[in-house]
């Protein structure tokens, strides 16, 4: 894939989760001619990537919210038993953590950083629809 | 906004959160189990039956089995008990094939009562439990469900389960066996899940299991597995 805007982002995750990515990406790209049709926007080698670009972003975002996320309802389901910590291996996730608290901060500043550049609005919604405003509002540079 | 800005702002937080993140790909799919051993026993809850924590003696707090490795009483465990017999709900569970002496790790396996021993049994190592014990099960995976997915999963229920291919379905309040996905149904998988029913093929299907979990919080009820919480 032609992920060069990903790539500088990328080289900083573990491996695995660098392929998830990257295979999300992918996925994307081979979507591409459906996604540029049903948006009735004409191909356009910087609009695809800059729409792989948030793509990539986008299954780095949902990587990290969705495991806070299940891990907040584990802990919340299991507040009712009172468990004094809930552990993988020799880790403690439980509520009141050291691995729960630095998760949830590595969100909120991922959060927090897309907020500030105006990208937290490409994190839902239809690939067409996504593609639709960026070649309207001409945001990226 | 300007690309290499962002780049460099998501690359500043991504070395910041280093540790995080290497720790996080190292868990991520006992992540899942966990909330697919959390989110059964809110489906049983949500169908009237009480649900029982029982941690493994001399272990403080809950011990979360995440592979094949352990034997199933130094791991935490759910006792549920109802308007059914009572069953226990075991993690990343051996249990034997219903036609041969295969053996197959289950992420998750609700199981007649007492089925499983609480501790060592003494002169003798427990392999795997007995087929006839097994009532249903769970498979978790962090991918999309695409149609070899759901191939390979029916080829699991046939190895295990296999009434569940002959028309008959599990008795309320257990769930036919659940596939539970962090992704969405990808190419025609969905079509393929519509026919399950005609096809007398009875399987739970659940795909984008976080968002399910986030709709039945525990202050709400529900089970992320009903359709008609869902």
């Amino acid at each position: 894939m032609s992920s060069s805007a990903l790539d500088p982002i990328l080289i900083k995750l573990p491996y695995s989760l660098r392929q998830q990515v990257y295979s999300y990406a992918e996925s994307v790209r081979s979507n591409l001619p459906q996604i540029f049709r049903e948006a009735s926007v004409e191909p356009n080698p910087r609009l695809a990537e800059q729409l792989l670009f948030l793509a990539g972003i986008r299954k780095l975002f949902d990587i990290i919210s969705s495991s806070l996320w299940t891990l907040e309802n584990s802990n919340s389901f299991l507040s009712e038993y009172k468990v004094s910590s809930v552990r993988i291996g020799n880790t403690d996730v439980g509520a009141k953590s050291e691995y729960r608290h630095k998760l949830k901060r590595l969100f909120t500043d991922l959060e927090s950083t897309l907020g500030e550049a105006r990208l937290m609005g490409y994190m839902k919604g239809s690939y067409s629809d996504v593609l639709k405003r960026i070649s309207i509002s001409n945001e990226f540079s | 906004m300007n690309l290499a800005e962002v780049q460099k702002a998501v690359s500043r937080v991504l070395g910041k959160h280093e540790g995080v993140l290497v720790d996080l790909s190292a868990k991520q799919s006992a992540l899942l189990e966990l909330a697919a051993f959390t989110g059964m026993v809110e489906h049983y809850k949500s169908q009237g039956s009480e649900a029982e924590l029982i941690n493994p003696k001399g272990k403080p707090g809950l011990s979360v089995k995440t592979s094949t490795r352990g034997d199933p009483w130094n791991f935490s465990r759910f006792h549920i008990t109802g308007d059914h017999p009572p069953v226990d709900l075991h993690m990343n569970l051996k249990v034997r094939s219903a036609y041969d002496a295969g053996i197959y790790c289950i992420d998750l396996g609700v199981v007649v009562e007492s089925s499983i021993p609480d501790t060592k049994p003494q002169g003798g190592n427990w392999e795997c439990l007995d087929n006839s014990q097994l009532i249903t099960f769970g498979e978790v995976k962090k991918l999309n469900i695409y149609p070899m997915l759901l191939a390979q999963f029916i080829g699991i229920v046939h190895e295990l389960t296999p009434r569940f291919l002959n028309g008959i379905s599990a008795d309320t309040p257990h769930l036919p066996p659940v596939l539970m996905s962090l992704g969405h149904f990808s190419a025609n998988a969905q079509t393929i899940v519509e026919s399950y029913k005609n096809r007398k093929i009875f399987v739970t299907i659940a795909e984008n299991y976080d968002s399910r979990l986030s709709y039945v919080s525990p202050s709400s009820g529900g089970s992320p597995f009903l359709a008609s919480t869902w």
